[in-house]
């Protein structure tokens, strides 16, 4: 019995807009093990929220799938019906989104949304089932159950977080997408936070796949990293893998690119250019105007996204040689 | 140089600083609360220095930021700011006096989306500052903002001049915004974080061009965050606020490596760091944070503080002493 | 909840308070020689004086004025017969009533209703009919269309009668007063409300999913509506009710087709807003189903500044509703009011001022104590984001 959850196949997704169609997302193939929580790390603009929404079909109406299998188990979910994929939603894939975003309904108390999704999916026979569950799901999170009955404009920020959180679990999903869970918080709660997803992720046996753009988030919560870069997985590798010997120079740039607290005050390097417009993207290799180290290949054709031994890929002509 | 010369008065000065928002209740709608959202801050900064104040969100820091611009008015303290050599209490100032005072101190504000008007172009932008202060004519002017354009990196300056907001990236905006702020030949900025909204790649680049404009130009910051890795950058004094009052200050090294009130450990301690095999310890903290609101006589960490102590209790917020060369800390147990 | 309530009658005692005396300083301000006006007899003019105490200094008839106004004295009819005015209004009150809360409370649910479908499902033939019978609604000159509907159902089809609030033939001898009939049959509108709130609010406790409450809801109508049926016919009145309704139709339809339109309009408007935020997106993510999407969503939070708006629209709903009673000659306080300005009945006229300020007052408070009720944000401060 295999042990991948999900294995995505050359995805590729464009929006359609006035301007014309953004190859927002192009070619991306990863897979993720049962219990595996995975990184997917980029800037503002690279497909990984793109992919994430792209996974749940939740994609806005000017989306349109060019290819690809998205695999959960064995079924291809770009391939149901809508009811279908209702099905699918929050009972084997559920999302928890950034925090800043007003994810609960203003008007309703906070339990009651969270029995809509158990309501949904005929998770419970009677009110009390559904009481106890609720309860239950919000002493996981350490929030007080008494809050169940309060509004989402009664809670704090955190506390909306960690509610974001609680409703995410009800259904007992396989997989939870965390996009951007802690950005708008107070980097004491973000801790508090993410050591609580960490372990409710061991506990449970879930797999998870973080998407930030804060590397060092990404660094502490994840078994495997991939790095996107304007639409394309560039590297895929195990976290220390990517810290200590990342291979391309994308990944590279990004980690001299980062400020950090400890060790020695050094020089921050800055990766010179700006990311690609998505809508004439650059032929070749999509960082190449960006590359010190591209060449004319680059400039022509995409490379490969291959394994360099030990499950660590990358997509590069060039990539570095860190000693 | 003779030696009173080189004792010379800080740039900016705050004394006694607190700013007290009113909560209302009742039929008719008197405050009986008050949120003590910046309370009895004491700081100063020398010429050419940056001070980084940082916090968590409810910490007062933003607010300090604004009431050094005069966003904000202030319930009460003094802003002594050295104006054409004098000190002066721009705390109170109104009118023309307060119009000058905008020459001399200037801010950039967060977001690069939001700070810049939609409906006009760079050039409408950046000059606006002279157009208000009246100096020079267009000619004049247009010169002026060429100059400032190509000195924050968008060059060539006559291709960008007539764009609008939309055309440009987070990036430029935000250079936009800080040439905008530079113009007036400010002697000092409030920074409220410039770059907590570009991407990190994006974001060096500003840290840098702050840097070196700051030394090109001998500008002195008040750099406002929540991130202390990118504080580590920017400043080179650092102020920890905590729930409107500063609870450490000093060199920013120093209070880095060595942070002594039990706040400023807690959130080092909370930094996440980008290498996967270290093993990082939660922070030494209680609770969640709350809101200064009629705060009771003690210290303001007392109901989160792993060393709290009946000294915390029983008296008022511990006052800021020197601990060490240029280290500050308010705290009875350090 | 309770204090907000307390504060907000506290706030409209006093706003009615200031209004009434607004009343009295456009009483004292009126530029013309009511009297004069009036064409009536010098003898008579002496007597109106004093009952409308004109011959007392300014302070005592301020006082007198806001008395009576408390206490129910509304003055006398300086045309009809010296006949209280209260008395001609406990009258005229119930016809109003029975035209305009229906008219407006069923206006108001079709524009919602209607307004949901088509902020849900854009695109279609159906929105593009939709939104321009809400335009035409939304611009009609009330008058006008009462006339073209008259002309059209009463007197092209002869479907239903022209005018008036009785058949008067079918009354004649009875001894039964059209005035009681009215108020019972508002008593039976409001008890209907009342149960019909009270049953839906007992099917959402009930039952869980939608059918179940379906079949309570449909169930719990048909009870009600036999026992109405049943007790109307018990009293023998029955085709005095019937006759009185009618007569009411037209009016009704054409009031409701004014003002569908705007909260329509709006309601739609607010469904697209609301469509963006992402709330709807994480119910999306729930794999809530598109009904309760549209419903519990995004309709539900749309509602709201429809709701506000309302309270705004109501007094101009009232101002067509008193225009088209005036077309249909519906005996009520509309029809009343015209009747009055015709023939310089100032007393009858300042009265129907002052009640239909306390009307609106009243309908503004309950409508702000609705939205308080319905939005929960605004019932506690928000503490967090200060």
């Amino acid at each position: 019995m295999s042990n991948i959850l999900l294995n995505v196949e050359d995805l590729s997704m464009h929006y359609s807009t006035r301007a014309g169609e953004v190859s927002a997302v192009d070619n991306v193939s990863f897979s993720l093990k049962k219990g595996e929580a995975m990184g997917l790390v980029g800037e503002s603009g690279c497909g990984k929220t793109s992919i994430a929404t792209t996974l749940l079909r939740l994609m806005p109406d000017n989306a349109l799938v060019k290819g690809g299998h998205v695999y959960l188990d064995d079924t291809d979910l770009l391939s149901l019906r809508e009811e279908e994929m209702r099905q699918v939603r929050w009972k084997r894939i559920s999302m928890v989104f950034q925090a800043a975003m007003n994810a609960l309904n203003p008007v309703y108390k906070v339990g009651e949304q969270i029995i809509e999704a158990l309501e949904t999916h005929h998770m419970f026979a009677t009110n009390e089932e559904a009481r106890q569950r609720i309860v239950e799901l919000f002493t996981l999170v350490d929030l007080d159950p008494k809050m169940l009955d309060q509004y989402p404009h009664e809670y704090s920020g955190g506390m909306r977080q960690r509610a974001v959180i609680a409703m995410s679990l009800a259904c007992h999903p396989d997989l939870i997408i965390a996009d951007e869970p802690t950005t708008a918080l107070d980097v004491i709660v973000q801790d508090n936070l993410l050591r609580e997803m960490m372990a409710l992720q061991k506990k449970l046996g879930m797999s998870m796949i973080y998407i930030s753009h804060d590397i060092a988030v990404i660094a502490e919560v994840s078994d495997r990293i991939g790095v996107m870069y304007a639409g394309r997985l560039v590297e895929l590798a195990t976290s220390e893998h990517i810290f200590k010997r990342p291979l391309h120079p994308y990944t590279y740039g990004l980690m001299s690119a980062f400020p950090s607290i400890i060790g020695p005050k050094r020089e921050l390097t800055t990766l010179p250019g700006e990311p690609p417009d998505l809508i004439k993207p650059p032929p070749g290799c999509r960082f190449h105007p960006r590359c010190p180290f591209a060449t004319e290949i680059c400039t022509k054709e995409v490379p490969e996204f291959t394994d360099m031994g030990g499950g660590h890929f990358v997509a590069c002509y060039h990539p570095v040689e860190v000693s | 140089m003779p030696a009173d010369m080189m004792v010379k008065e800080p740039l900016v000065k705050v004394e006694g600083l607190s700013k007290l928002y009113p909560l209302t209740t009742g039929i008719f709608r008197e405050a009986r609360s008050f949120i003590h959202a910046v309370d009895g801050v004491n700081f100063s900064i020398p010429d050419g220095e940056s001070l980084g104040l940082v916090g968590e969100s409810g910490s007062g820091k933003t607010t300090t930021g604004k009431l050094l611009v005069r966003l904000v008015d202030p319930t009460a303290g003094q802003i002594q700011v050295r104006i054409n050599g004098s000190g002066t209490d721009i705390a109170h100032l109104k009118g023309r006096g307060l119009k000058t005072f905008r020459r001399h101190v200037q801010m950039i504000f967060q977001d690069p989306y939001e700070s810049l008007n939609p409906r006009r172009t760079v050039f409408d932008t950046v000059s606006e500052p002279l157009a208000v202060q009246g100096i020079g004519d267009v000619v004049e002017r247009e010169r002026q903002v060429a100059e400032l354009l190509a000195l924050v990196g968008i060059t060539p300056p006559d291709t960008f001049m007539f764009r609008y907001p939309h055309e440009l990236s987070g990036g430029q905006r935000q250079r936009v915004a800080i040439a905008r702020a530079l113009i007036v030949l400010p002697s000092f900025i409030v920074a409220d974080e410039p770059t907590s909204m570009l991407d990190v790649s994006i974001r060096t680049g500003i840290m840098n061009l702050m840097q070196d404009l700051a030394e090109k130009m001998g500008v002195t910051y008040l750099y406002i965050t929540h991130d202390l890795a990118v504080a580590r950058y920017m400043t080179n004094r650092l102020a920890v606020m905590y729930l409107g009052k500063i609870v450490e200050m000093g060199g920013t090294e120093e209070i880095l490596q060595h942070p002594l009130h039990p706040y400023t450990r807690a959130l080092l301690s909370a930094v996440p760091v980008p290498d996967p095999t270290l093993k990082r310890e939660p922070p030494d903290i209680k609770g969640s944070i709350a809101k200064a609101i009629d705060p009771m006589p003690r210290c303001r960490f007392y109901d989160r503080c792993p060393m709290a102590a009946k000294v915390c209790e029983d008296n008022d917020h511990p006052p800021l002493e020197e601990k060490g060369p240029g280290h500050w800390v308010a705290c009875y147990r350090v | 909840m309770a204090r907000y309530v307390v504060r907000r009658l506290a706030r409209a005692a006093i706003t009615l308070v200031i209004f009434q005396t607004l009343l009295f300083i456009l009483l004292q301000a009126l530029p013309w020689d009511y009297f004069h006006l009036a064409r009536l007899s010098s003898a008579y003019q002496q007597t109106l004086r004093h009952l409308m105490r004109m011959d007392l200094p300014l302070w005592h008839q301020y006082y007198y004025w806001m008395k009576g106004f408390f206490t129910g004295d509304l003055g006398v009819s300086a045309q009809l017969g010296h006949t209280p005015v209260m008395r001609l209004f406990l009258n005229r009150l119930p016809p109003t009533l029975l035209f305009f809360l229906p008219g407006t409370l069923l206006g108001f649910m079709l524009g919602i209703s209607l307004g949901k479908t088509i902020g849900w499902r854009r695109g279609s033939r159906l929105e593009l009919g939709i939104t321009l019978g809400g335009v035409a609604s939304y611009t009609s000159f009330a008058p006008w269309l009462a006339f073209v509907l008259v002309n059209i159902f009463a007197l092209w089809l002869g479907w239903l009668p022209p005018e008036n609030i009785i058949t008067a033939g079918l009354w004649a001898g009875s001894g039964v007063l059209v005035e009681v009939v009215v108020a019972w049959l508002l008593a039976t509108l409001l008890v209907s409300l009342m149960a019909m709130v009270s049953l839906w609010r007992a099917s959402l406790i009930l039952a869980r999913s939608a059918w179940p409450r379906r079949v309570i809801n449909l169930l719990g109508l048909a009870l009600l509506f036999m026992a109405v049926w049943s007790a109307w016919m018990a009293s023998g009145w029955a085709p005095y009710a019937l006759d009185i309704l009618e007569h009411l139709l037209l009016p009704l339809a054409t009031l409701v087709f004014l003002s569908f339109g705007e909260t329509m309009l709006l309601m739609r408007t607010t469904m697209l807003d609301v469509l963006a935020d992402d709330h709807v997106l994480v119910a999306r993510a729930k794999g809530v189903s598109p009904a309760n999407l549209r419903d519990r969503h995004v309709a539900r939070i749309a509602l709201l500044p429809v709701l506000a708006r309302f309270i705004v629209q109501l007094p101009l709903i009232l101002i067509g509703s008193f225009a088209l009673e005036r077309v249909f000659f519906w005996k009520g306080m509309g029809e009343l009011l015209f009747q009055a300005v015709d023939m310089y009945d100032l007393p009858v006229v300042m009265g129907v001022l002052s009640l239909v300020g306390i009307l609106m007052l009243l309908a503004h408070v309950g409508l702000d104590i609705l939205v308080v009720w319905l939005d929960p944000r605004l019932r506690k401060p928000d503490l967090f984001s200060v």
